[in-house]
């Protein structure tokens, strides 16, 4: 009892003489913030140091003015922003699922949306390798089928990157779109369907307006994962569907040529934050209208 | 023949023929059948479980019956989904679309039925006035209170003139004080435009106040259906006659004698003469209830013996101003509670004292069985 008061009276009296108080709460993340510190910004600080040699903008003038260098960072934004949009509509079923079809439902789809995150990504990926290869799975059922005569293409193409991109994103996409899902009054589209509605009518104008922000945070989780994607892509795409992280290990490891390598970096770190940018911005656009419409 | 029944379908909104729903075992519903008349305010009355929802669910289409007919308008509706029912509902939490404004949730109806917008908005502010909140028009629902809310939930269900309006318990989201006001506005405003309503309640104040009939359901059953004043004079069951109103139930035996038919109990005995329609139902040697309503006894001295009297001891004697309440112990255990206004012979008795009770033949119900 008296250590507990003593406990409660010290700190409050070192934080009154200084006329500022830390919550008690704020050393439980210290240790985080340490780690952060020196693994993360330090580095990042360094990084960005590196790009910046002798204060010359030199190497972003190079990536700038380089075809190869932006048709990069155009071909990663296209695949992400193709990927997210696929994702998405895939994950969006399934969530649904999830959320409204009962108990059973939710088991299984809960443990097949995780099973993945127990198999390594490098495993997966060449997974699809196996799959989609010429004289993979599919090709040879297609072969033997009679649908097709020769091994199409499915693999180093930007196909073969956007399945193995979708397929890793998908359990991502799920989430944030179950929870907002499973907080959706199902009675409403009842009331929508008394009201006149088909259920197609009622998704669009109901279920579909009510599920728009977890579709956003399925989106930005997907899009902003996407971006920085390197071995996905470097094992199921051509050297032409290179992205923009494949291209900065390549910098890095291969051309040994760090400065423009940690500049690239930075570029990819800017683009993404202006993506989230742009996206947060629609989302609180959607959450000044939820404020007054009560949903989250 | 066709002439005839079309005839008969003009004045019946809708009809259930032989209704039942089973859940596995269960029958929520058991062989229910009743006539909705167009223009009236029916409220279907149960206490929890007695399949008042499932009813309900089942009249707006969202479960399909398990056997039976449901029409609507002459219409069969067997597979026919809500959408294309034309029934307005009103929702328990009422259901309202959180992302839409005011005006367009009750423009929603409208908006599915293909109206163009200057229309939907007009014929929505039309109602919006109806219910008295013109004002709240851009507001979303978050914003208003329970009763607006409600009143919003009232609008969504009228605008498109349904032929049949459904009212899932529609005062349980509100707070006492609220609810008698809304009873009253709620009964208004639907007769103002004129709409055949079907309600639900556990609540038989609630359905007393609005309804033009009530519709008793016990265990999936439909009990009784009447006017509110039918049910409280001629109950047909014990269940019923104890649910609309305060009822005394005395059981006791059937004798069959000279003058007509006796109930008799410890204590008390019931009469009804000879003419009396309601002998015929009664056997002698059967058991039989007899419900007594507690204005319609009087305290008399005991020892008053007569052919509709009993005896008792009086337990509780309480004076509500305009009235006395007496609780009178029976012969065998049981309690009578009756309502006089003759304050100044009450006064006079005292609780423990023996007291004699009397009734007139007209103003009892006897239930046989
Ligand atoms: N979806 C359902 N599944 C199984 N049993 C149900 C279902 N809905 C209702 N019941 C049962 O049917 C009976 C009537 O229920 P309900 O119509 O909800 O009663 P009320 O609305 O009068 O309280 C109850 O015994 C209830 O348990
Ligand atoms: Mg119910």
């Amino acid at each position: 009892m008296t250590a507990t008061t003593n406990d409660r009276s010290v700190p409050v009296k070192a934080g009154s003489s200084r006329g500022f108080r830390l919550p008690p709460a704020f050393w439980l993340i210290v240790p985080s913030v340490l780690f952060l510190a020196l693994f993360f910004v330090f580095p990042l600080l360094k990084l960005v140091a590196i790009s910046l040699p002798d204060g010359s903008l030199e190497y972003y003038h190079q990536i700038f003015t380089t075809p190869v260098f932006l048709r990069v960072i155009g071909e990663t934004f296209r695949v992400s922003l193709i990927v997210t949009v696929v994702t998405v509509a895939i994950a969006y079923p399934y969530a649904y699922a999830m959320a409204h079809g009962g108990r059973a439902v939710l088991l299984v789809l809960t443990i097949a949306l995780l099973i993945p995150f127990w198999v390594s990504l490098l495993l997966r990926s060449f997974s699809w390798v196996v799959l989609l290869q010429n004289s993979g799975l599919v090709n040879d059922f297609l072969i033997a089928t009679g649908l097709i005569d020769r091994p199409l293409r499915l693999i180093r193409t930007p196909f073969g990157v956007i399945i193995g991109m979708v397929h890793i994103l998908l359990p991502y996409a799920v989430l944030p779109l179950y929870t907002v899902m499973k907080k959706i009054d199902l009675r409403l589209m009842e009331a929508s369907s008394i009201c006149g509605a088909s259920w197609l009518r009622g998704f669009a104008r109901v279920y579909f307006p009510l599920s728009l922000p977890g579709v956003m945070a399925s989106a930005i989780l997907a899009f902003t994962l996407a971006l920085g994607f390197y071995i996905t892509p470097a094992l199921l795409g051509s050297p032409r569907d290179m992205m923009i992280a494949q291209m900065i290990a390549g910098q890095f490891n291969e051309q040994l040529n760090f400065g423009l390598g940690a500049a690239l970096a930075v570029v990819l770190m800017v683009l993404t934050a202006i993506a989230f940018g742009l996206f947060g911005a629609v989302r609180a656009a959607l959450q000044m209208r939820g404020r007054r419409t009560g949903e989250a | 023949m066709m002439n005839a029944a079309h005839q008969n379908i003009a004045g019946t909104a809708m009809k259930l023929e032989g209704v039942s729903k089973l859940y596995c075992a269960v029958k929520a519903l058991d062989n229910v059948s009743f006539e909705l008349r167009k223009g009236e305010f029916l409220t279907m009355l149960g206490p929890s479980g007695s399949g008042k929802t499932t009813s309900l669910r089942a009249i707006a289409g969202f479960i399909q019956p398990t056997s039976g007919r449901l029409s609507i308008d002459g219409r069969d509706m067997t597979g026919v989904p809500p959408q294309k029912r034309n029934i307005g509902m009103m929702f328990q939490d009422y259901a309202l679309f959180p992302h839409m404004t005011v005006l367009e949730n009750i423009g929603y109806p409208l908006e599915t039925r293909g109206i163009k917008r200057a229309e939907r908005e007009k014929r929505s502010l039309e109602m919006l006035e109806i219910v008295g909140l013109a004002h709240c028009a851009k507001r979303y629902p978050k914003e208003m209170s329970g009763g607006q809310q409600q009143r919003v939930a009232l609008a969504r269900a009228l605008v498109f003139k349904p032929d049949i309006v459904l009212l899932d318990e529609p005062m349980a989201a509100l707070d006492k004080k609220l609810r008698g006001q809304m009873q009253i506005e709620i009964m208004h405003i639907t007769r103002q435009v004129g709409a055949t309503v079907v309600s639900v309640t556990h609540d038989q104040e609630e359905a007393l106040v609005m309804s033009d009939r009530i519709a008793i359901f016990k265990d999936g059953r439909l009990e009784q259906i009447g006017t509110p004043h039918e049910l409280y004079l001629q109950p047909r069951s014990e269940f019923v006659a104890d649910f609309i109103g305060e009822a005394n139930l005395l059981r006791g035996a059937v004798r069959a004698t000279d003058n007509g038919v006796t109930v008799e109990g410890e204590g008390w005995k019931a009469s009804l003469p000879k003419c009396d329609p309601r002998c015929a139902a009664l056997k002698s040697g059967q058991g039989a209830c007899v419900v007594l309503r507690p204005e319609r006894i009087h305290a008399v001295p005991a020892g008053t013996a007569t052919d509709n009297a009993g005896e008792g001891v009086i337990e509780d004697k309480i004076y509500l101003g305009v009235e006395y309440r007496l609780v009178v112990r029976m012969g065998d255990g049981g309690k009578v509670n009756l309502r006089s206004r003759d304050v100044a012979s009450i006064a006079a008795m005292q609780a423990g004292e023996r007291v004699g009770l009397s009734w007139s033949a007209e103003d009892i119900v006897v239930i046989g069985g």
